[in-house]
């Protein structure tokens, strides 16, 4: 492999480092802490799933923009059953699930069955979704049941089981889009529908089924949302919008560049947070979030595209 | 007066092939000249040239009313101002309306830049007017018929040239989709805009149309000029002939023909979209080649017979197995034994920016896993065993299939379809974009698939590559089969005096 290449793949692993490095020099007394490094994987955790969650329907070529105001939904209703109606805990989760599959597959229905853009249906039903979620609860609801609680944050080695969860998916993703023939044929579904079609390939089932995986992957986000903070927020999700949007972007710019990837939608997870724990802790609260991620995003976009670009340049046509 | 237009010495290579060479081409005020000649003639290169798409060789010299053309990079010309354009697809959008569409690019504008609709209205009726033409300035494109597309496309051509008096009007195939009342219609407007005193090139497939409209007719054949003579000395008869290659074509290749196989592909009254009740059998060994000119409907059969397009009537069986016709999908073709190799390879036949190994083996995945993992080393030496035996060069399955050239490109995607084995192969212009060395080898490939049994139907425009390959050709026109040629009958010749129905 070219030293070009080794930057491109592991390039934003070498300037996580850097930065890093740099709050710590910053702020070495509340940044290089143990307590703060926990905290950043553990409580992100959630938004790692959610990404996740996301990578099988962006690979297929569609999108799902509503799958945070699915994670907003399932969180508000899992409080809701559970806290409220004094639904059993796993009551609340199984109907939480089923809610999430339904709604992925009712993204499925108008994108696959009808074929409306996937922008414009996801747009509609997440918004809706917004609202459902203020609509079951307006406010945020604590209280939920102490299961919930001390799984997600029992502690391995310093850091929350939920941290794990999420490592466990993204090896499972992982080894679904590298070592099988469903993942090798949903790449194929994405990069070149009428190839995969004519080679007998089902490419409305295929991305179907990873719009419905979305669904239950994001409501699952939702439960354990609710597990880290241990209450139910009905305005959180809409906030998730462009960190995992700028997650899967990025991601898509390392480790296996050009691709949405696990690996590299982890590593950019954690690129992110953690630039936003280091500019928080050096004064800047409030408006640096959204400023954040919605550089990122653009900026992540545009390298990818640019990656592309030279790589299509490099080859003789 | 001098003529409106003048080329000199027109010539274009692409990738060291020419496909134009010296054309020189005059054309005077208020003539009708046909440019005719076989697909792949240059006669699409000379129009591209002329609009500005293409640059031509060093050398060239094309003056439009005294005005010398420059051939910049950008294709912005002051001299193209006497020039204009309607192409096959007649550039209109089917949700714009009819005074919407005609005043594009040149909208008159009043206060403050705006478009003065009234006056655009006005100007719309003055124009078709001429053309004896009258049509809702509001309704859309959609809402027109097809005759009067074309009458609004060539008005708007004529009205767009800076003089109406003196300049060149291209028309490339306006009336290739038209029923024939149309076809009259819009021969009137070609009159019409002729009398005004422009210089009309019509480049048409159709020797029947080019014969009743022009004056002269010039046929090109392999980039060159290879007729040019006053249209009142012509038959159709001598225009097919000058088409033809005069010594390859008309002899009959000397092929292998074994044609002793049952029948493996049964194909009875197939209609779809362009295609109507089409019949024909293939046996077990059997090349069957489909042809026509490009609209006819030929390339549509394969992608019916796969499943790629819904067929809308007609029976398939393959080795007496009916195929379920209303519910074909490719993967229940392929399950039938049929193996489709599109002609777009781009877009439909591999995935350019992904190995080559990837591209190969992405039918038959499963026998690559072991232990539920997808083994990359067993796909990478699948793929290697394949394409050394389709001699793609060079042996490299993991690189990108981008990085090959077209030839070996074209042969890694037969290899992904013959590691099948299939009992009927479909394919549509299998050598497109490929090497003479690769033709050969992909050809020699086919005829030995056929030796081994397989059925096999290959659609092609490529007349002689046909009559080298073939056992049977069948020429679609209209979508329906005008002719079978077989043995004796199997002649360039024939094909294309079959393709435009003088034979």
């Amino acid at each position: 492999m070219h030293l070009s290449g080794v930057a491109r793949r592991f390039g934003l692993l070498a300037i996580w480092a850097l930065m890093i490095a740099l709050f710590g020099v910053l702020r070495p007394e509340e940044f290089l802490t143990t307590g703060t490094a926990s905290a950043i994987l553990s409580s992100q955790a959630p938004l790692l799933v959610l990404a996740l969650g996301l990578l099988p329907a962006l690979t297929a070529d569609t999108l799902d923009l509503s799958s945070p105001a699915t994670l907003g939904v399932a969180d508000t209703l899992l409080g809701e059953l559970n806290v409220v109606h004094h639904w059993p805990l796993w009551a609340s989760i199984a109907a939480v699930f089923a809610g999430g599959a339904l709604i992925g597959s009712l993204n499925a229905v108008f994108i696959v069955g009808f074929g409306v853009d996937p922008i414009v249906v996801t747009l509609g039903t997440g918004t809706l979704l917004g609202g459902a979620a203020l609509g079951i609860n307006i406010v945020p609801t604590a209280g939920v049941s102490p299961w919930l609680v001390t799984f997600t944050r029992y502690p391995i080695f310093g850091l929350q089981l939920v941290f794990y969860l999420a490592l466990v998916l993204a090896l499972g993703t992982w080894y679904f889009a590298s070592y099988t023939p469903a993942g090798r044929h949903l790449f194929f579904v994405g990069a070149g529908p009428d190839v995969a079609r004519l080679t007998g390939i089902n490419v409305a089932r295929y991305r179907s089924a990873a719009l419905v995986y979305d669904g239950v992957i994001a409501s699952i986000a939702g439960v354990l949302l609710v597990g880290t903070l241990g209450s139910s927020d009905p305005t959180i999700g809409p906030t998730y919008l462009l960190p995992v949007f700028a997650s899967v972007f990025l991601g898509a710019t390392t480790i296996t560049p050009g691709r949405f990837n696990a690996w590299g939608t982890v590593a950019a997870v954690y690129f992110l947070t953690t630039g936003v724990t280091g500019l928080e802790l050096l004064g800047l609260t409030g408006w640096i979030n959204q400023v954040f991620y919605g550089a990122a995003l653009v900026l992540a976009a545009t390298f990818s595209r640019l990656a592309t670009r030279r790589q299509q340049r490099a080859d003789p046509a | 007066m001098g003529p409106v237009l003048t080329a000199c010495a027109v010539s274009k290579r692409f990738a060291g092939r020419t496909v134009l060479h010296k054309l020189d081409l005059d054309l005077a005020r208020g003539e009708v000249r046909g440019l005719l000649g076989p697909n792949g003639s240059g006669k699409s290169t000379f129009v591209k040239i002329l609009s500005g798409y293409y640059q031509p060789e060093p050398g060239a010299a094309v003056s439009v009313c005294g005005q010398q053309l420059r051939f910049t990079r950008s294709g912005h010309d002051p001299a193209r101002r006497w020039m204009g354009f309607v192409h096959q697809d007649l550039g209109l959008v089917a949700t714009a309306t009819v005074v919407e569409s005609f005043g594009v690019g040149r909208y008159l504008t009043g206060v403050g830049g705006s478009i003065s609709w009234s006056r655009e209205r006005a100007r719309l009726q003055d124009a078709l007017a001429r053309f004896g033409a009258h049509l809702p300035p509001e309704r859309t494109i959609a809402e027109l018929a097809v005759t009067d597309r074309a009458i609004l496309a060539i008005a708007r051509a004529f009205d767009h040239l800076t003089d109406q008096q003196q300049g060149v009007l291209v028309l490339d195939e306006p009336t290739a989709f038209l029923p024939q009342d149309g076809v009259e219609r819009v021969h009137e407007a070609i009159r019409t805009v002729a009398d005004h005193g422009i210089g009309v090139l019509l480049v048409t497939h159709h020797i029947g149309h080019a014969l009743s409209i022009t004056e002269r007719i010039t046929v090109l054949r392999d980039g060159q000029r290879v007729l040019e003579q006053p249209t009142s000395t012509l038959t159709a008869h001598d225009v097919v002939d000058a088409m033809v290659a005069s010594t390859a074509g008309q002899q009959p290749a000397t092929r292998r023909s074994a044609r002793t196989g049952e029948v493996v592909l049964r194909v009875r009254e197939l209609s779809g979209v362009g295609v109507h009740g089409v019949s024909f059998e293939v046996r077990a060994g059997e090349i069957v080649g489909l042809t026509g000119l490009m609209g006819s409907g030929f390339q549509r059969i394969p992608y019916l017979l796969f499943g790629a397009t819904q067929a809308r009537a007609g029976s398939v069986s393959v080795h007496g197995n009916p195929m379920p016709l209303a519910h074909l999908t490719p993967a229940r073709a392929i399950t039938a034994g049929l193996c489709l190799v599109p002609g777009d390879r781009a877009r439909q036949a591999a995935v350019l920016d992904v190995p080559a190994a990837d591209n190969i083996t992405l039918g038959n995945l499963r026998r690559h896993v072991r232990l539920g993992l997808l083994r990359q080393d067993s796909v990478i030496r699948h793929a290697r065993r394949l394409m050394s035996q389709a001699g793609v060069r060079p042996l490299a399955p993991d690189r990108d299939l981008r990085t090959f050239s077209g030839g070996n490109q074209q042969k890694a995607v037969l290899a992904k379809w013959l590691d099948r084995t299939p009992m009927v192969l479909l394919l549509e212009e299998p050598v497109h974009g490929v090497d003479v060395a690769s033709r050969a080898q992909i050809f020699a490939r086919l005829a030995a698939l056929a030796g081994t049994g397989t059925a096999i139907v290959l659609a092609s425009i490529d007349h002689d590559d046909l009559v080298a390959a073939c056992d049977t050709v069948l020429v679609i026109a209209n979508g329906r089969i005008a002719a079978r040629l077989h043995g004796v009958t199997l002649t360039a010749q024939r094909m294309l005096a079959a393709c435009y129905q003088t034979g």
